[in-house]
C-alpha cells in the first residue's frame, strides 16, 4: 500500500511507556529523513488511566495529526473499542500484541516491520535510549519484529526529503524555551503547571550552559514579581504557566504596565474553568489574556501557530517587551506546547539579544520623559546618575507620585501612544491562498489543523492566520472584504477571536468551535466545511 | 557589591551624599517613620551605598510612601510583593544592594507566603518592617500583628487571631538567617541592628514597632 501520509496510534494505561516508546518511533522516522507531527492524550494522573500517542509522518511537512489511523496498537486487550470511529477499512489494528518485558518496544518493531525500515537504525536508537536497559528492549523489539514479519513492507512511504542530521525533534515548549535563549532571555520563573511545566524543565535543565537565572518560586505571583523585579534590573525576563497561575499573576501585569517594565508572558492553555482539564487541549483564555490587569495600558498577545512557530515568536514577543517596556503575552496551549515535530536544529541558531538603547545621562534625566512613540529611554541600576523610581503608583516624569490632574493625564496619554508603535511591530497576519472563494479566519493551534485540510484536498477555502490578537490588525477588514463567506474557527466555546472581529466590523458566516478538551482533527475540518454537512456543528451560543 | 565597588566608594567617603529628594515627608506628625527613614539614611551613608547602585524596593502602605523620600533605584511594588520584586533584582543583579521595605500588612499578611520562602531560601536581600500593628493607610484595620482582641474597625468583636511574631516564626522557618524585633524609640538598639542587618551577608529582616499615632490603641 503506497500512502503518502501515515498516522500509527498507541493506546494503553499510563506508565506503560506510551508517550516514551511513541515518540522513539517518532525519532525512527525523522531519522528516516521523514516529518511527523504528533499528539499524546493523558489523564491527569501518574499510573493507569487510558493514554495514546499518535504520530503522523510523511514525505512532505505536515501540520497535525490525523484522526484517522493506518496501525493502531493496543497495550490493554480491551483499549482498541473506543477508538473505533478513528478506524477506516484497511486500518491494521493490533488487538492482542505478542508476551514481552516492554510491549512499547514490541509496536516500535512491528512498525519497522510494516514500513520494512533500517533494523539497525532503529536498534541503535533503543541503545541511546535506553543506555541501562538494552538488552530487554531489544529483546522486546525483536519479538514484534518477528510477529509482523508475515506483513512485512505493506506500507511503503518515500523517505529522505530532508537532511536529518540537521533536524531535531521538539515539543512547543522546548521550541519556547530556546527561542527564549536565542531572544537574550537572562531570567525565568515559574510555578509548575500543566501544560506549561515543559518549559521550565527545558530552561532548568540549560541554565548553566545558556547562562539562564530559572527559578521556581513558591507561587505564580511570585514568579511574575521576581520577573519584574528581574527585568527592572536588566535581565530580559519571561514567566510561564497555564490559565489558572496566569490568574494570579494579572495584578503584575498591570504593574507592568504603569511601570513601563517588559516582561514576557508565555502562556499555555488548558480548558477551564478552574481546574477545569489539566493536561487537555484549549483556547479559550484569549480574551482573558488580553483583558488581564486592572486599568488601561497597552499589552500586546501573540499566538503561535506550530513549534517552528513557538520559536520565532518567542524571540519576537520577548524584543517586543522590551521595545514597547510593556507586558507581552505569547499564548500558546497544550496541543503545540506538548506535541513534538521535526525541526531544524535550534542549537545552530544565531542568538539575536535585543540592542536596548538606554538614557543618556544628564542633569534632568526623566525616567518617563515624554516622548514621540510613548516609549522613554530607561537606566538600569548602577548607573551612576540614573537612579529614578517605578512607582505602582500614577508618577511624574521622574517616577514620583502624584494625583495631579494635567500630569496624570499626560502619563497615560504617554502610554497610550505606545499603541501606534505596536501596530508597527507586531507579526502581521497571514494570508495562505488555495484558490478559495471564501475565508477562513483562525489562530493558534488550529491553523495547523487548517492547513493538513487542504494538503488532503480541502478546496474553495483561503486561510488567514492571525498572529497576533491584540492589537488587532486594521488590515483584517479589507482582506476580508474579498471573499464571499466568513468562517471562524477555534478550539473554544465561545468564540474569541469572532468576538475580537466583529470590533473591527468583521463579521463572520459561520463559527466552528470545539471545545471537548480534544483538538480539531483536519478530517474534521473537510466534514465540517463539506456542503454535504448539516451544520450541527457544535452549535455554540458564543458572544453575540 | 563587591569588595572592588566597595573600595571605589571609601574614596567618596569624605563627600556628602543626599540620600533625600525634595518630596516632603508626608507622615502623621509625631510618626515611627520618621525615626526610621532617618536611621535607614544613616545606615546608607554609614555603609557607603552608593545611591546608583542601591535598589530599594518598597511595599504600599505608609512606610512604602518612603518610595518618594529616598533618592536611590527604586521600586514602589505592589501589596505584599516588596520581597519577591527585590528577590528577582537581586537574582538578575547581585552586585546591586537590594533593600526590602514595608508594614506588617504587606509583609507579615498578603505576602507572608514571600517572606517565609526567601527566608527559607536565604536569598541576599535586607527587609525593613515597619509594625505598627495596623493597616494605617486605610484608617486603621487589624493587621496580621495586631495584638489578639484588639477592637479595630473591621474587626468589632476584638481580633481573634494571634498576632504573627517574626522572631519565633524566621527562626522556625531557617534559623541561619538575622531576625530582629524592636522598638522604634529604642534608638541606640536601632542603629545597632540596623548596622548588624546591613553587614548581613544572607537574609536579614528587622521589625521595628511603634504605635500609631493616628489610629494605634496604646497596649
Amino acid at each position: 500500500m503506497s500512502k503518502n501520509v501515515l498516522t500509527i496510534k498507541i493506546a494503553g494505561p499510563a506508565g506503560f511507556g506510551i508517550k516514551s516508546g511513541g515518540l522513539l518511533i517518532s525519532q525512527y522516522l525523522q531519522k528516516l529523513g521523514l516529518y511527523f507531527t504528533d499528539y499524546s492524550e493523558y489523564p491527569s494522573l501518574v499510573r493507569g488511566g487510558h493514554n495514546t500517542y499518535q504520530t503522523t509522518f510523511s514525505s512532505t511537512p505536515t501540520y497535525s495529526v490525523s484522526q484517522k489511523v493506518d496501525i493502531f496498537f493496543s497495550l490493554k486487550a480491551d483499549f482498541w473499542q473506543s477508538h473505533q470511529q478513528e478506524f477506516t477499512p484497511d486500518t491494521l489494528i493490533y488487538k492482542d500484541l505478542p508476551q514481552s518485558d516492554h510491549p512499547n518496544m514490541t509496536c516500535f518493531g512491528i512498525t519497522v516491520a510494516l514500513l520494512d525500515g533500517d533494523i539497525k537504525l532503529a536498534k541503535d536508537l533503543i541503545k541511546k535510549t535506553y543506555p541501562k536497559f538494552i538488552e530487554p528492549n531489544l529483546t522486546s523489539f525483536d519479538i514484534g519484529y518477528k510477529f509482523a514479519a508475515k506483513s512485512k513492507a505493506i506500507f511503503k512511504i518515500k523517505p529522505q526529503i530532508v537532511k536529518a542530521d540537521n533536524q531535531q525533534i521538539f515539543d512547543g515548549n522546548q521550541a519556547f524555551a530556546h527561542g527564549f535563549y536565542k531572544a537574550g532571555g537572562k531570567f525565568y520563573a515559574a510555578y509548575p503547571m500543566t501544560p506549561a511545566t515543559g518549559a521550565l524543565h527545558e530552561l532548568a535543565k540549560n541554565a548553566n550552559n545558556w547562562g539562564i537565572t530559572v527559578i521556581h518560586p513558591e507561587d505564580e505571583i511570585s514568579a511574575a514579581s521576581m520577573s519584574v523585579g528581574a527585568s527592572f534590573a536588566g535581565a530580559p525576563s519571561a514567566v510561564g504557566t497555564s490559565g489558572g497561575g496566569f490568574a494570579l499573576m494579572t495584578e503584575t501585569i498591570s504593574f507592568c504596565g504603569i511601570t513601563e517594565i517588559g516582561v514576557l508572558f508565555y502562556l499555555v492553555s488548558r480548558p477551564g474553568p478552574a481546574t477545569g482539564l489539566p493536561t487537555w487541549t484549549s483556547q479559550a483564555d484569549l480574551l482573558f489574556s488580553i483583558f488581564s490587569g486592572h486599568g488601561d495600558f497597552l499589552k500586546v498577545v501573540i499566538a503561535p501557530t506550530s513549534q517552528q512557530n513557538t520559536f520565532d515568536l518567542t524571540i519576537k514577543a520577548l524584543h517586543l517587551s522590551q521595545a514597547l517596556q510593556t507586558p507581552v503575552i505569547l499564548i500558546s496551549d497544550k496541543l503545540i506546547a506538548e506535541s513534538s515535530c521535526s525541526l531544524p536544529d535550534f542549537n545552530l541558531i544565531k542568538s539575536t539579544p535585543y540592542k536596548e538603547t538606554f538614557a543618556a545621562i544628564s542633569k534632568n534625566y526623566q525616567r518617563y520623559a515624554l516622548s514621540n512613540t510613548g516609549v522613554s529611554d530607561r537606566t538600569l541600576p548602577g548607573t551612576p546618575n540614573g537612579q529614578f523610581l517605578a512607582n505602582s503608583y500614577e508618577h511624574d516624569f521622574t517616577g514620583l507620585s502624584t494625583e495631579d490632574a494635567l500630569t496624570v493625564k499626560s502619563m497615560a496619554d504617554k502610554r497610550a501612544k505606545k499603541l501606534a508603535l505596536a501596530k508597527k511591530l507586531v507579526p502581521k497576519p497571514n494570508l495562505y491562498k488555495n484558490n478559495g472563494k471564501n475565508l477562513i479566519i483562525s489562530w493558534g493551534s488550529p491553523v495547523g489543523c487548517i492547513k493538513q485540510a487542504f494538503d488532503m484536498g480541502l478546496k474553495d477555502y483561503d486561510l488567514l492566520e492571525v498572529v497576533t490578537l491584540w492589537p488587532l490588525d486594521d488590515g483584517i477588514k479589507q482582506i476580508s472584504k474579498n471573499y464571499k463567506k466568513i468562517i471562524v474557527i477555534e478550539n473554544n466555546q465561545f468564540g474569541h477571536l469572532n468576538f475580537l472581529l466583529k470590533t473591527i466590523g468583521v463579521n463572520s458566516d459561520k463559527f466552528i468551535s470545539k471545545y471537548d478538551g480534544r483538538p480539531f482533527f483536519p478530517e474534521e475540518i473537510i466534514s465540517f466545511l463539506s456542503p454535504l454537512s448539516r451544520g450541527d456543528v457544535r452549535r455554540t451560543e458564543g458572544f453575540n | 557589591m563587591s569588595e572592588g565597588q566597595r573600595g571605589l566608594t571609601k574614596m567618596n567617603k569624605n563627600k556628602i551624599v543626599n540620600y533625600t529628594t525634595t518630596i516632603v515627608p508626608t507622615w502623621c506628625p509625631g510618626c515611627g517613620n520618621y525615626l526610621i527613614l532617618a536611621n535607614i539614611i544613616n545606615a546608607l551613608k554609614q555603609h557607603n551605598y552608593q545611591k546608583h547602585n542601591t535598589v530599594i524596593v518598597y511595599d504600599i502602605g505608609c512606610i512604602g510612601n518612603m518610595a518618594d523620600f529616598i533618592d536611590t533605584y527604586g521600586i514602589h511594588s505592589l501589596h505584599g510583593r516588596c520581597i519577591p520584586t527585590a528577590v528577582g533584582v537581586k537574582l538578575a543583579n547581585p552586585n546591586l544592594d537590594v533593600l526590602a521595605i514595608g508594614g506588617d500588612g504587606g509583609v507579615y499578611g498578603e505576602g507572608l507566603n514571600h517572606l517565609v520562602a526567601s527566608a527559607r531560601s536565604n536569598y541576599p536581600i535586607k527587609v525593613i518592617v515597619s509594625n505598627n500593628f495596623l493597616y494605617s493607610l486605610t484608617t486603621g484595620q487589624a493587621s496580621p500583628a495586631t495584638p489578639k482582641g484588639t477592637i479595630t474597625k473591621s474587626t468589632p468583636g476584638g481580633t481573634i487571631g494571634e498576632p504573627v511574631n517574626p522572631e519565633r516564626l524566621l527562626k522556625a522557618v531557617n534559623p541561619s538567617v538575622f531576625v530582629k524585633s524592636l522598638k522604634a524609640s529604642d534608638i541606640p538598639t536601632l542603629k545597632t541592628s540596623l548596622d548588624t542587618l546591613f553587614k548581613t551577608k544572607g537574609f536579614g529582616l528587622l521589625d521595628i514597632e511603634f504605635n500609631c499615632v493616628s489610629f494605634g490603641k496604646s497596649k
